[in-house]
């Protein structure tokens, strides 16, 4: 059994013992939380197509631990909003006060506990990486830590006031090479594609820019979560900020690739014609770019299926979405897309700026 | 308007710059997109969404692999792999979606609510749809990735008829690795980008306790994990079947 063997194994087991902590951490939570421990459904469907379940709890803290209480759930068919809960379910329970004296306990359900699987979806993606991907693997899981925390950061001053234009800017600066370093090392190569990835960026930014501009200014009323009252200027910000680092990643990949076939091809032949040079970071790029589109697409635009079927079977035309409850996610999508062709010939162009005449570090 | 201005750069630039390939990717995202289209046209006729969804997704495969890459050994061992992995990653997803209710739409949304007009008496199972999404978007990831290490597995072999079946495993999980940063961080990136006006306005509708276990949280990362998971995955897989077929058909 080698070292490496015996480390993952016991990774493994911490992150085992980790999701158990959290599956059974009620005891830390303040808001009473019950399990369900049966589920009877009510024999008749009401007319608007929902139905009544009634669960049976078992509260697992606070004073009222260890016993047992009714709740209602109203469940649709198509569960769109509502949310059917089922044995082995924890929920947040809100205890109604006038029951408390009365001896038997009447609750309203609040919410579905669910960190646990918030969890077990990051521990076994760290996992997967380390196991599958060995060293390289260790650096990516290190790298998602590192962006989530500058990313959480960024947020903070944003809500402090922070132009988020100017937290984009850095962000996309210090992301390329949080993303860059540990994995291809400290090389002139790794800061020739960070500076591709940064101009690419910033290319397409003051594009996206200048359309938004000169366009009919967009309706915001479909992205979500927006505040009430919003200026639309701001709304412009967060709409830019939100196409960019969406197209960073893809955009970053793009770079190294073509970074590194660039100085491949500049290193056997360092006097090449621009021209060659061109046709040859073509042939390669060829392969790559339609398999990055395809990802752009289908992970920004996937997402709008339930939006469509909701839409759609509310007599919403589909041409309707498009235009609205989708413009965002196809942004998104567009100037990812424009970013993985713009990169090929800004990271190619860059290349050869730093690795003119004979020598090649 | 914007995005029909987004359209035409895009489409201008791809011409420009890329050669016969990237036109012909073009041509594949059209087919991809009506693909798409399709499905959710399905979905609302009335069709099973999770039967919309597989075959969606073996039509995106046959687009991807087959027309842009050709029928051939390399592209046939990505597609097993594919779908072998689709198949059990599917199953995982489904019993996550059903356990934790990661289906439908999270509250504190602005546009989609019963109050706007999204009835949600729509005799569709939301569960299925949110099926065929995690299906769709894993997919997306898995092609690229299972193709590359498909592809240089081959090469290594042709290179040199005489690499054991374990050296060529070892050959596609080099590259496998090599490549694993960059899509899991497309993928981590895109979902950072749609989440971002979500993070930064949470507080208005949730507390740091009840963002961690609300819907509105879980269902993107579940779908970008699985993503994720699976571009990773595939990578021993693809090599696994890749490094024992492209022996036995040289026999």
């Amino acid at each position: 059994m080698t070292r490496k063997n015996i480390a993952y194994i016991g990774m493994i087991i911490i992150s085992i013992m980790c999701f158990l902590l959290i599956y059974n951490n009620e005891g830390m939570y303040q808001r009473p939380i019950g399990k369900v421990i049966a589920v009877t459904e009510a024999s008749d469907k009401a007319s608007s197509g929902k139905t009544k379940d009634f669960l049976r709890l078992e509260i697992l803290n606070g004073q009222h631990k260890g016993e047992i209480v009714k709740a209602e759930n109203i469940v649709s068919e198509s569960l769109a909003y509502k949310e059917k809960y089922r044995k082995g379910n924890f929920l947040f329970l809100k205890i109604n006060d006038s029951s408390e004296d009365k001896g038997t306990l009447s609750v309203t359900i609040l919410q579905q506990k669910r960190d646990y699987i918030l969890a077990a979806l990051l521990l076994a993606l760290i996992n997967v990486l380390v196991i599958v991907g060995h060293k390289k693997g260790i650096f990516t899981a290190m790298g998602l830590i590192f962006s989530l925390g500058l990313f959480a950061g960024g947020v903070t001053l944003y809500n402090r006031g922070l132009n988020p234009i100017i937290i984009t800017a850095v962000f996309v600066i210090a992301l390329t090479f949080i993303v860059l370093v540990p994995v291809n090392g400290i090389k002139k190569e790794t800061v020739v594609a960070g500076i591709s990835t940064s101009a690419t960026i910033f290319s397409i930014g003051i594009m996206a820019a200048l359309v938004i501009f000169i366009a009919p200014p967009i309706s915001y009323e479909f992205l979500d979560y927006l505040p009430d009252q919003f200026s639309t200027k701001e709304a412009n910000y967060l709409f830019v900020a939100e196409i960019l680092i969406a197209s960073l990643g893809a955009v970053i990949d793009i770079a190294v690739t073509i970074t590194s076939a660039t100085v491949e091809i500049l290193r056997k032949n360092p006097k090449i014609h621009y021209r060659e040079l061109a046709a040859s970071v073509g042939r390669i790029s060829d392969d790559i770019t339609g398999l990055m589109i395809n990802v752009v697409f289908f992970t920004n635009v996937g997402a709008l299926i339930p939006v469509f079927v909701i839409s759609m079977r509310n007599d919403i035309s589909m041409l309707t979405v498009i235009k609205n409850g989708g413009f965002f996610e196809i942004s998104r999508f567009l100037i990812g897309a424009i970013g993985i062709v713009a990169a090929i010939p800004l990271s190619m162009f860059i290349c050869k700026l730093f690795y003119k005449g004979d020598r090649v570090w | 308007m914007v995005n029909i201005v987004f359209n035409i750069i895009f489409i201008g630039l791809c011409l420009t710059i890329g050669g016969n390939k990237t036109a012909k990717s073009l041509v594949s995202l059209g087919g991809n997109m009506a693909i798409l289209a399709a499905c959710v046209s399905l979905i609302y006729i009335g069709v099973s969404p999770l039967f919309c969804g597989i075959v969606a997704c073996v039509a995106i495969a046959t687009v991807s692999l087959f027309y842009q890459n050709g029928v051939n050994r390399k592209t046939v061992t990505s597609f097993v792999s594919l779908i072998s992995l689709l198949f059990v990653l599917g199953i995982v997803g489904y019993l996550l979606v059903v356990h934790s209710n990661l289906q439908g739409f999270p509250l504190g949304q602005n546009s989609i609510r019963e109050s706007n007009g999204y009835s949600e008496t729509i005799g569709i199972s939301m569960v299925f749809v949110e099926m065929a999404v995690i299906l769709i978007v894993l997919e997306g990831a898995l092609v690229d990735t299972s193709l590359s290490v498909m592809t240089s597995i081959y090469e290594v072999y042709h290179q040199n008829k005489n690499t054991s079946t374990i050296e060529l495993f070892e050959a596609g999980m080099s590259v496998g690795r090599n490549i694993l940063n960059s899509t899991v961080n497309t993928l981590f990136f895109i979902f950072l980008g749609q989440e971002i006006v979500f993070f930064a306005y949470y507080e208005n509708d949730y507390t740091f306790l009840t963002l961690i276990n609300s819907k509105a949280l879980l269902q993107p990362v579940l779908e970008i994990s699985l993503a994720a998971i699976g571009c990773v995955l595939i990578i021993p897989l693809t090599s696994y079947i890749g490094s024992f077929a492209i022996k036995r058909w040289s026999r």
